[in-house]
């Protein structure tokens, strides 16, 4: 134990010699030679097909298959796993890249009705899907200015239209910030599901994105205008270290707010933000075995005085920002962790001024480098990425050659990207569902939205049209709420959906407002799209006369239609649903192609990854 | 009513600094804080101008004076807090 505790300690005090790190890549080109080669031989090692390979990465390397977007199926010519391993290579490069083009396209969508009375300020749906903490801030605050000035002017009035008019004006500015709050919440939501849908082929930067703004979980609903990038901080982050990443989590107004550290000073300690950053951020232990409730409170008074101000870099612009306030930090010797189990001492001696916030990035750096954090974390990231946690795996991910001294977050996606448990079809099989032969999990209910938008080709443009942005909202009945996540242990892993009874209405109420003009499919060279889309569907059942060609027919488009690879089973329902959708054809109560995206899309198979 | 009393708020919250903070160095760790810079916040006594963060506050350099960062603190928390109200107050849009 000793000897153990003098390691970490060595460990803690070389990592926090040099605490700037340098600018990070998920995949540096020095290393990709390398990695390239480990990946191909995973990949020619599996005894899964080519086909099921590329449906395989897309699933756990991004949101599913997008069957109109480059790379979908391995290509006719050249050598197929060599293309997948380069497209893999690729995107884990441009994992930490901010994609601006879904920001751009939501923000284009125009608002159909604008209240009277309103200001010239956002009055569209997800304007601030392209806005920033600055700007959002910025119009909340005006909002609150105007309508201040209003009332008083309201107050000193007597009754009469003069009055009248100026409340009716107030009702108006009061009905813009509505919507504006409602926008600049909604717009976190959207941008997450948005990226989701639009986002290549494996993408694995789209994927981790996601996984680290459900990690760090904030609710738009309480962090409002400090939310609204809080995703692109983390995408620009998420490939360095894992202490840079702590650092600036806990450092941004989102999750200052959001877990109350903003009002936490001397005297006045909250510890709500230290709870959650041991129980969840980092040991995820809520045993107290690495901890116990004193250092909680410890914890708490580390990062005392880590607040936020409002910075003014030009008039009329409003920045809040992280500051430190020394005055209000409870600078005092403190040793902690040393009470419970399985603690490792951290001692953290009084510094004056301004240098205190060392105090709490000292506190930050042992956290991220301690065993507990990295045990959690690799077991999050497997799950993750693998489907399942094999303790062979985690103490491999947590030890120092791959974790390294303050988590080279870049390097443990690389270790899991040339995993054999990923990639080698043999390993496991489920039996739940014949024919599978990797470990299959559950999709979460954004993994489920994405993908089904993405199997059917959604066009882009799609979200620029009113049905998208309603279908969007409406997804709150639902509970999809990336985003909107009030615990902050964000959404659980996996399909909450099939618990709630939501599993059976939630293809048919996705695809309700769809156009069927917005679902395309290929036949071979010819794209169909429309009424030509279900009188070809139409044809398809006429041709097939007994049971054996149907289920032909139900193989022929599930691989080759759609282009969705490997949904074998489908096979089986997909002919009843033409039948039933060439019945309901006739009184167009039902669009068939949507009746045949419900039956694809909701089978068990889809459900799954 | 409760919503001009919530803006009004925004720039209400005062600290009365009566003495300074002593260093801290070496204090024991379960010792108490003694604390000298006493918090005064009034809310909701009279409508103000407008209701803005503080700005002032925040963007000048760290005073050598607690007490003076204390009360920026509880300028930005009420700021916070009142603006967190507001859009409370203002409720929700239905699509």
């Amino acid at each position: 134990m000793r000897a153990r505790e003098l390691l970490f300690a060595l460990t803690s005090a070389l990592f926090l010699s040099h605490a700037t790190p340098a600018e990070a890549q998920c995949l540096p080109s020095a290393l990709r030679p390398a990695l390239r080669a480990q990946l191909l031989a995973q990949l020619r090692a599996s005894r899964a097909t080519p086909a099921e390979l590329y449906r395989h990465a897309h699933d756990r390397l991004g949101f599913g298959t997008a069957t109109h977007r480059a790379g979908a199926l391995p290509p006719t010519t050249g050598d197929a796993l060599e293309a997948l391993a380069d497209r893999i290579l690729d995107e884990l490069a441009a994992a930490d890249t901010i994609h601006t083009g879904a920001d751009n396209l939501l923000a284009a969508i125009a608002r159909t009705s604008t209240p009277a009375g309103a200001l010239d300020l956002s009055t569209r749906p997800y304007h601030h899907a392209a806005s920033d903490m600055s700007g959002s801030y910025s119009e909340l605050i005006r909002y609150s200015r105007e309508m201040t000035t209003l009332r008083r002017q309201i107050d000193a009035l007597p009754p009469g239209a003069q009055r009248d008019r100026l409340q009716a004006r107030y009702d108006g500015l009061r009905r813009s910030a509505q919507i504006t709050r409602s926008d600049i919440r909604d717009s976190a939501v959207v941008r997450a599901v948005s990226h989701a849908v639009l986002s290549s082929n494996a993408d694995v930067g789209a994927l981790l994105t996601e996984f680290w703004s459900n990690h760090f979980n904030v609710d738009s609903e309480k962090s409002t205008w400090a939310s609204v990038d809080y995703r692109k901080m983390i995408q620009r982050r998420m490939c360095g270290r894992l202490d840079t990443l702590l650092t600036a989590v806990a450092k941004h107004p989102a999750m200052a707010i959001y877990l109350d550290n903003f009002r936490s000073r001397v005297g006045a300690i909250n510890e709500n933000y230290a709870r959650e950053l041991m129980e969840l951020h980092t040991f995820g232990d809520d045993l107290y075995r690495y901890y116990q409730q004193p250092d909680v409170v410890g914890v708490a008074r580390v990062l005392s005085g880590w607040s936020v101000a409002f910075d003014e870099p030009t008039p009329g612009v409003l920045r809040p920002v992280f500051r430190f306030y020394p005055g209000a930090h409870d600078n005092v010797q403190l040793t902690l962790f040393g009470g419970a189990p399985r603690g490792v001492p951290l001692t953290l001696a009084p510094i004056a001024g301004d240098a205190g916030v060392r105090r709490g990035e000292q506190l930050l750096a042992y956290l991220a480098s301690h065993v507990a954090t990295r045990r959690n974390l690799c077991g999050k990231l497997s799950r993750k990425l693998i489907g399942d946690a094999p303790v062979a795996l985690i103490d491999e991910c947590a030890s120092d050659a791959v974790w390294g001294a303050g988590g080279d977050l870049g390097n443990i996606y690389r270790f899991f990207l040339v995993r054999p448990e990923l990639w080698q079809a043999s390993l496991a099989d489920d039996t739940r569902v014949p024919g599978h032969r990797y470990v299959m999990k559950d999709k979460t209910p954004l993994e489920l939205v994405a993908s089904a938008y993405r199997a059917v080709a959604l066009p882009n443009t799609a979200l620029n049209q009113p049905w998208f942005v309603n279908t969007m909202n409406g997804l709150r009945s639902f509970g999809l709420l990336p985003g909107r996540t009030p615990p902050p242990t964000g959404y659980p892993e996996g399909n909450v959906w099939a618990s709630s009874g939501l599993l059976l209405t939630w293809s048919p109420y996705l695809f309700a407002r769809v156009p069927t003009d917005a679902l395309w499919f290929r036949n071979g060279a010819t794209t169909l799209r429309g009424a030509a889309l279900e009188a070809h569907f139409a044809a398809l059942v006429r041709a097939a006369p007994d049971a054996a060609a149907q289920r032909a027919l139900g193989a022929t488009i599930a691989d080759q239609v759609v282009r969705y690879p490997g949904l074998r089973l489908a096979s089986d329902t997909i002919y009843p649903a033409l039948v039933e959708a060439d019945t309901l054809r006739a009184d167009r109560s039902v669009a068939p192609v949507r009746s045949y995206v419900h039956a694809l899309l909701a089978h068990g198979d889809f459900l799954r990854k | 009513m409760r919503l001009l009393m919530t803006v009004s708020a925004l720039a209400l919250a005062s600290v009365a600094c009566v003495a300074e903070v002593p260093p801290a160095v070496d204090t024991p760790a379960e010792a108490p804080v003694v604390r000298r810079c006493e918090s005064t916040v009034v809310r909701g006594a009279e409508p103000i101008e407008h209701a803005g963060p503080p700005v002032a506050a925040a963007s000048a350099a760290t005073s050598a004076d607690p007490c003076a960062d204390l009360r920026a603190l509880d300028e930005v928390t009420e700021h916070i807090d009142a603006l967190g109200e507001l859009l409370e107050e203002v409720g929700d849009e239905s699509p």
